[in-house]
């Protein structure tokens, strides 16, 4: 170790996020490594670490001879002042070596309020922020992760983008990097040849013309490259690398568990989750596969507790099965499972005394809306019966701590829609007197409002976000009618929301906005302590740039888009019928009960959809 | 059942895992190791591990204890042997036994440490650490659960040895491992305040072994 890192190790809180050394920690002789590639999360190691695309990502690229795939996340700001004050440049926890030695840099960005910790990174590693002034002996700055379907305010600062599920694709591009280097070929060449691997994204490759209005007038491409760029997506998730022996971290960590990837995508359609569509089509790994994962998770890592991870576990078409198979093993071993991501409609209680026999732990459901009519309108498909009966079963099964996830915001809605949240709290408090089996040990309900932010790729991508001001009214009437002291209400921060609203769907001129920010102390952008909202709106003035136009503007249907770059495999078209569904508080259903023709299932090559 | 007692050393980068995470890094270390030890039998059963002393953020040890309970017959040498590559880099199980001794009755330990000083004057420094640390009082300002206070370290460290190493000094002594457990940081703060200004800009320490009372070597 660095021995001025040494010492500065013990000034910093939690140092052994900064060290490395964990048992299932890839370390390769240097001597044999022809590609050194950064894998950067740009927020902190605890977040970083419980990422799954983090641990998968990272054992693609180590399972290649000549790759040695690291890993760097953001330091805190204490470890980051000492750093800097002892000018040690940010490094790799592997080896320890500065990042400007390598020769790709990928950052994995799943939050928009993380852009500013991108740029802070590239800072702290020594290497210049935009990708103009980065030359061939540089490395190579590239982007993957959820907030790449719309990665146009990074588009100043990145050399690539890794559009869609990175198993094959990162694998691909670093054996690319490894056969132009071997010849001496520069970044331009690389980057040339990269755009041609479908799902890269190469954003100095198109021009964007703006109209006098701020809209998008024109996408050029500058070279011959898609447009748009269509995702990869992995074809069989059964042949597909699961990290079963991957890094165990020293220090506790925010999901420190084993977290079993049963599925991607979603069959539910919901209008405004973007996850639900960009992870189409649906592909499920088998049950037998799943269970012999789970047994070599549990048996490498030690941990003794597992989570069945998907975006809607009770729609894995396997999963009684699937719990049979791990409760035979699991229980006799002590290993809880958990089963997040619920819906109150399938809801077995059954299920969840089974898995829960090892430690029994709260239940989480998201109802999103408050009254029918709006849960309509968003096409969550749960009616406010299956709701209380869900938590009528619950409470008869000896449960007394029950989150309630909601939004506010969402379109179409009015104060009936949000007091009927109030409503709904009362009414499970209700089903909880009638039939709780242990009253003595209390209810505690939580109900947690989110600020509704539209998304790319979603049927609600063209609504304008309502304001703060008017965010902060409904959270007000909401608070007054929650009585029961049964009941916690929480509401999200509404200028957090709102920030990340303007940058979810920015585009290319923002990336003077993000700078801006930086250079005036924008980092951890995504905490409390550190989230200056103040900052963010003064550097969109001086920018001369308008909030309301990215955040609070319906968009014309016609606009083209920033996000219009890329294909997520879900058609506009789908996206326009699934908002006039909206609109007209219709429900549509799900995959399982009638395919929508979304478009997603084109990607498959020769293999259903497996909705 | 068996009562057991690992030896094990953290040295290097593990240095840093706080004693809370070590808990939880011993645990999992073994029951990757396929060691089943035995549970706690509450609502919320968790392996059963008693350590010896907690021991600072930043200190290396070669003489950590750790007391469990090993259901299966496995023991001494076949016992570290499927831990050793279980564990994270730093962490080295040494040796593993039936213990004959509480660990209440652990009350001195052999601390070195390295003593790293900006522009000093060596041989300078190497007495005036000498001197501090035979003085009859060395009043520090120590943490304890009921606040701050004053605390004397002299009538709790004892056997001192200073010499150079190159542009570093080095020092082995024997402190209080418990009632009171002087930490090391303690004397660091001492030679920063009391030594004019010229302390040491950065020191390390390791733990070498333990002691009971009557300064025979406890295991």
């Amino acid at each position: 170790m660095d021995a001025r890192l040494a010492r500065i190790l013990t000034k910093v809180q939690k140092p052994a996020r900064y060290t490395g050394g964990e048992y299932g920690e890839i370390c390769k002789d240097p001597k044999t490594v022809r590609l050194n590639f950064a894998l950067c999360f740009p927020d902190t190691y605890e977040i970083g670490m419980s990422n799954l695309g983090v641990r998968i990502l990272y054992g693609v690229l180590n399972d290649i001879e000549d790759v040695w795939c690291q890993r760097a996340f953001a330091p805190w700001t204490d470890m980051e002042a000492e750093m800097r004050s002892a000018q040690i440049p940010l490094y790799a926890l592997e080896s320890g070596r500065p990042l400007k030695e390598f020769d790709v840099i990928a950052f994995s960005i799943g939050y928009e309020m993380s852009y500013t910790n991108v740029l802070n990174m590239l800072d702290l590693a020594g290497l210049p922020i935009h990708a103009n002034d980065r030359d061939d002996k540089m490395p190579i700055v590239a982007a993957g992760g959820s907030c790449c379907y719309n990665p146009e305010p990074l588009a100043d600062f990145l050399d690539l983008c890794f559009i869609g599920e990175g198993e094959e694709l990162d694998r691909e591009f670093a054996e690319l990097v490894l056969e132009c280097r071997s010849r001496g070929e520069g970044k331009q060449k690389i980057l040339k040849k990269a755009a041609k691997i479908p799902g890269i994204y190469v954003p100095s490759f198109y021009d964007v013309k703006y109209n006098a209005d701020g809209t998008i007038c024109s996408v050029q491409s500058k070279i011959d490259v898609p447009y748009p760029v269509t995702k990869r997506i992995v074809q069989n998730l059964d042949t597909t690398m699961f990290p079963t022996k991957t890094m165990i971290p020293n220090t506790e960590i925010v999901h420190d568990r084993v977290m079993l990837e049963l599925f991607r995508g979603c069959i539910r359609g919901c209008r405004f989750c973007q996850a639900g569509y960009v992870y189409r089509p649906v592909r499920s790994r088998s049950p037998e596969l799943l269970d012999k994962y789970a047994r070599e998770s549990i048996e490498f890592s030690g941990y003794e507790e597992m989570t069945l991870s998907s975006l809607s576990t009770s729609d894995y078409k396997y999963l009684p099965e699937l719990c049979d198979k791990l409760l035979k093993w699991s229980e006799p071993r002590n290993v809880s499972l958990s089963l997040p991501s619920l819906r109150a409609d399938n809801f077995s209680i059954g299920l969840m005394d089974r898995v829960q026999r090892v430690r029994k732990s709260g239940l989480t459901f998201a109802p999103e809306a408050g009254s029918q009519r709006l849960r309509d309108v968003i096409n969550k498909n749960v009616t406010e019966e299956e709701i209380l009966s869900s938590a009528r079963i619950a409470f008869e099964g000896g449960w007394n701590t029950v989150k309630l996830y909601f939004m506010l915001g969402l379109p179409t809605e009015t104060d009936e829609d949000v007091l009927a949240i109030a409503d709904l709290a009362a009414r499970i408090v209700h089903e909880w007197r009638e039939h709780a089996q242990n009253k003595n040990r209390g209810l505690r309900i939580t109900v947690s409002t989110a600020f509704f932010v539209p998304k790319p790729f979603t049927p609600f991508q063209w609504e304008a976000q309502i304001s703060t001001e008017e965010y902060k009214r409904k959270v007000a009437i909401l608070s007054a009618a929650m009585r029961s002291r049964s009941v916690v209400y929480s509401w999200h921060d509404a200028e957090t929301s709102h920030v990340e609203a303007i940058l979810a769907r920015g585009d290319r001129r923002l990336g003077s906005v993000i700078e801006t920010v930086w250079r005036n102390g924008g980092r951890m952008d995504s905490w409390d302590e550190y989230f200056s909202y103040q900052r963010w709106m003064d550097a969109i003035a001086s920018s001369g740039l308008d909030a309301d136009f990215y955040a609070g503007r319906e968009r014309s249907e016609n606009e083209i888009l920033p996000w219009d770059c890329i294909s997520c495999g879900v058609t506009k078209e789908h996206f326009l019928r699934e908002r006039r569904a909206a609109y007209a508080e219709k429900i549509t259903p799900d995959c399982r009960v009638k395919c929508l023709g979304c478009g997603a299932v084109q990607l498959l090559e020769g293999r259903p959809c497996d909705a | 059942m068996r009562e057991t007692r690992l030896i094990f050393s953290k040295i290097g980068q593990s240095v840093f895992i706080s004693h809370l995470d070590l808990m939880r890094t011993m645990q999992r270390s073994f029951l990757r190791a396929g060691l089943r030890i035995w549970h706690t039998e509450g609502f919320n059963p968790r392996p059963y591990m008693v350590f010896a002393l907690p021991l600072p953020v930043g200190c290396e040890s070669v003489c950590e204890l750790v007391d469990f309970r090993v259901l299966d017959d496995i023991q001494g040498k076949e016992l570290v042997n499927r831990l050793v590559p279980c564990c994270p880099a730093g962490i080295i199980p040494i040796e593993a036994y039936v213990p004959e001794h509480k660990f209440k009755e652990i009350k001195w330990l052999r601390l070195s440490g390295v003593l790293e000083f900006d522009h000093a004057d060596i041989m300078e420094t190497v007495r005036a650490v000498q001197h501090l640390l035979s003085r009859n009082e060395l009043i520090v300002q120590r943490k304890t659960k009921r606040g701050e206070g004053d605390f004397d370290l002299i009538p709790h460290i004892k056997e001192v040895q200073v010499v150079p190493a190159g542009e570093t000094i080095r020092i082995s002594l024997i402190i209080s491992a418990q009632e009171p457990s002087v930490n090391p940081a303690l004397l660091t703060s001492a030679m920063m305040k009391y030594m004019d200004g010229i302390g040491p800009v950065f020191a390390s320490y390791r733990r070498e072994k333990l002691y009971d009372a009557e300064m025979l070597e406890f295991r």
